[in-house]
């Protein structure tokens, strides 16, 4: 296979965007009337859907901790969603690490002392895959968890960057996931710009490192503005139904 | 001395005695929900929503969503019928439609309803599986056609048939690597005919039949009733389950229904 | 007319039965159906103890498992077992026998068309034999309109069903068939237990189909009545003897 030429000589990538351009969001939440709290998010092509239900009785006995809360992730990809069709098994390793990764990246910020004895499960299903699919499932979950009402400490906010061929670029789409760029999932709390999951598979010099860092800390914050947005709007909207 | 009435909110009611609360509001021709006995939910179909798809829709009926795409590939044909490709239907529903599914394996209701719209598309032969043939005995198109429920609220059959066929009717297969979707590399796929349903809810101890029944009337109803039709009116299936006899009277008023409601059905989804 | 597998010579003609109750010592009670070369044999066991998450506070849960000729399970099977279930929930007096449980297996044994009919049958002559109480019995024919000749057959072979234009599968219970002796009426309002129809077929054919079903219907009551009759006849003679 030729290798596509991912940025073009006027520094424009393969879908038109600048380095440090995110693709065009859209976030929805209370999506679902059978949830506690869901939120769907588009980041360009790549579609999530996240539900959460309770703090609710915990399934199985076994599990139930006596000062807190336990979270349950449970990721599921659509077979539809992809270029070519998996079936995907609910034991998919892939799948399973995804989801414990959402579910480590969530349990230092949900207060979870204030819902002993219970579980919280968080449902994510993936409608469409155009790369990014964790930094897009743990936004949707972060505000899911919003809309369920469950206590945070702050948003999370996810980006990923990468080194495209000459230059660091955030929030890249599948082609350019899928021709051997390195690329780093962030994840970060916005108000103190703490980062509470870093995730990284692929080589990357350590001098380009800071700077794909940098980008994709930028690509959080702005992560923040749009959920954040959405999150307003959805109260006073709510708050302007109560008080007529 | 008047004793205390002993009294409950109509919430506290509901939880308690969730079939007499019902019955109260059938009695006077009306549901919970504010719908007449025979009035269905409102419906919206959006096609080819996802790009990743050879064809692809979202079908909402009330609160109740499913999301369908066909995905098109090419595997050897089977010894018995080297001429003809193969269609798989799947229904699923994930724990995150709803609090009533767990985790796990399909659950019983998921296999049920994927049987019976495998049977549906089959036994009324909605596609000429000839047309799937690339090469006799070499290979032939699978079309995989995933329907995954986002939100539940009863009356999955309708929905996931109405998304399966939606999704079908706008399927087109790329032949080679072709970029633009309406190349001559390209085929659309020819249904022969779109069948569309119609499920009513009975209660077998008020003789009430109630159309699109939403989840909780699923749950204290007795039996159900699906009546599937094409365009021309013909019957595509009928099933009636659960709940004591049912009168031929009964069936044949709901065949009626179901023909005004799959014909309201199919304009919502010519539309656009 | 002859049809398909030359033992009949009418559409309208079902295959041999065949029932044997009691064949498996093991379970509270079992029965084998058979409607020519296809078979059924049915176990059921109970009312027993259940599983505490199925468990129901008012009444019995009836749990039943299809296994299929060859290999495992599979959607069709599950598909059938809701059928199944779903139409005995009713029928069962599980109201006599809270918080336990009824277990139903039905294997099939031998597979010539129209299992899932034979299914019921042999499930309901396995009820009675287990001594569950039961509102009233049923009885379950299939049968398909002929793609060529427009006809409807009863109990079809699986050559028949090969070259159906729309099958259908009936179930009665006994209750409907004592009361209305208006036979000779055409068209008497049926009341249906449990209808699955596919293929392609017009809104009369469907009702003319009930309406033979119905009929033939007749005959499997009576046959159950026979066999339970012979086999409770054939018991007192062995206690009294």
């Amino acid at each position: 296979m030729s290798r596509t030429e991912l940025l073009s000589p006027e520094g424009l990538r393969i879908d038109g965007r600048r380095p440090a351009e995110l693709r065009k969001i859209t976030s929805t939440t209370c999506v679902l009337s059978q949830a506690d709290g869901s939120a769907y998010l588009e980041h360009g092509n790549t579609k999530v859907l996240a539900a959460v239900y309770g703090p609710r009785e915990a399934r199985h006995r076994a599990l139930v901790l006596h000062d807190r809360a336990i979270l349950n992730v449970e990721l599921n990809v659509a077979p539809f969603s992809t270029g070519e069709r998996r079936r995907r098994s609910k034991n998919d390793k892939r799948l399973l690490e995804m989801a414990s990764f959402v579910k480590q990246t969530f349990e230092p910020v949900v207060i979870a002392t204030l819902y002993p004895r219970s579980q919280i499960d968080i449902y994510l299903q993936v409608i469409q895959h155009d790369g990014g699919t964790l930094q897009a499932c743990i936004n949707a979950t972060t505000m899911a968890l919003i809309d369920a009402g469950i206590a945070m400490t702050d948003y999370v906010c996810a980006c990923t960057a990468g080194w495209v061929e000459r230059e660091a670029a955030i929030d890249l789409n599948y082609i350019e996931e899928s021709s051997d760029t390195s690329e780093v999932t962030i994840a970060m709390l916005p108000k103190s710009s703490k980062i509470t999951l870093t995730q990284m598979e692929s080589r990357l010099h350590v001098d380009k490192l800071e700077e794909v860092f940098r980008l994709a800390g930028e690509g959080c914050k702005q992560m923040y503005e749009v959920m954040d947005k959405t999150i307003r709007d959805r109260a006073e909207d709510l708050a302007r139904k109560m008080a007529v | 001395m008047a004793t205390p009435a002993f009294t409950f909110t109509p919430s506290t009611f509901q939880k308690l005695h969730p079939a007499e609360f019902f019955r109260r509001f059938t009695t006077e021709g009306v549901r919970p929900d504010g719908r007449l006995l025979d009035s269905f939910r409102p419906t919206t179909v959006h096609h080819g929503v996802i790009s990743t798809a050879n064809g692809s829709a979202m079908v909402r009926i009330g609160g109740t969503t499913v999301v369908c795409g066909v995905k098109a590939e090419v595997a050897e044909p089977r010894l018995d019928a080297p001429d003809q490709g193969y269609l798989v239907p799947n229904v699923e529903l994930s724990p995150m439609c709803s609090s009533k599914f767990r985790p796990g394996p399909p659950s019983e209701q998921a296999q049920a309803v994927s049987e019976a719209i495998n049977r549906v598309l089959k036994e009324s032969k909605v596609l000429d599986l000839k047309d799937l043939c690339i090469e006799e005995g070499k290979a032939v198109w699978v079309l995989y056609v995933d329907a995954v429920c986002v939100a539940y609220d009863g009356n999955i059959y309708d929905a996931a048939l109405a998304a399966i066929m939606a999704a079908l009717n706008n399927g087109t297969i790329k032949v080679s690597g072709g970029t633009a979707a309406n190349d001559e590399n390209s085929f659309k796929l020819k249904l022969a005919r779109t069948p569309l349903s119609a499920t009513f809810a009975i209660f077998d101890t008020t003789l009430t039949i109630l159309a699109d029944p939403n989840v909780t009337e699923e749950t204290i109803s007795d039996g159900q009733i699906s009546i599937t039709l094409d365009e021309t009116g013909l019957l595509c299936g009928v099933t009636k389950i659960g709940a004591a006899s049912c009168s031929q009277r009964v069936l044949k008023d709901c065949v009626q229904s179901a023909k005004k409601r799959t014909l309201q059905l199919r304009g919502i989804m010519n539309q656009l | 007319m002859s049809r398909l597998d030359r033992t009949r010579t009418s559409a309208h003609q079902l295959r041999p039965f065949f029932s044997s109750q009691n064949l498996l010592n093991r379970a509270d009670g079992s029965a084998q159906f058979d409607f020519g070369e296809s078979s059924v044999m049915c176990s059921v066991v109970g009312p027993s103890e259940v599983k505490l998450r199925d468990e129901k506070l008012d009444k019995a849960t009836i749990e039943v498992v299809v296994r299929p000729l060859v290999g495992l399970p599979g959607i069709k099977d599950k598909a059938r077992e809701q059928a199944i279930r779903e139409t005995l929930e009713p029928l069962v007096l599980s109201g006599l026998h809270p918080r336990t449980g009824i277990q139903i297996v039905v294997q099939t044994m031998k597979d010539d068309g129209c299992i899932l009919a034979t299914a019921f049958n042999a499930t309901i002559l396995a009820l009675l034999d287990a001594g569950i109480p039961l509102k009233s019995i049923l009885g379950a024919v299939t049968c398909i309109v002929d793609n060529n000749s427009n006809e409807i057959l009863l109990d079809p072979t699986t050559e028949e069903l090969a070259n159906a234009k729309s099958t259908h599968t009936f179930v009665f219970d006994n209750k409907s068939s004592i009361t209305s002796k208006e036979e000779q009426q055409e068209s008497v309002d049926v009341a249906t237990l449990y209808s699955d129809s596919t293929g392609l077929f017009s809104e009369e054919e469907y009702f003319e189909c009930a309406q033979i079903c119905y009929k033939a219907v007749q005959a499997v009551h009576g046959f159950i009545r026979t066999a339970v009759q012979k086999k409770l006849e054939k018991e007192y003679q062995q206690i009294h003897s």
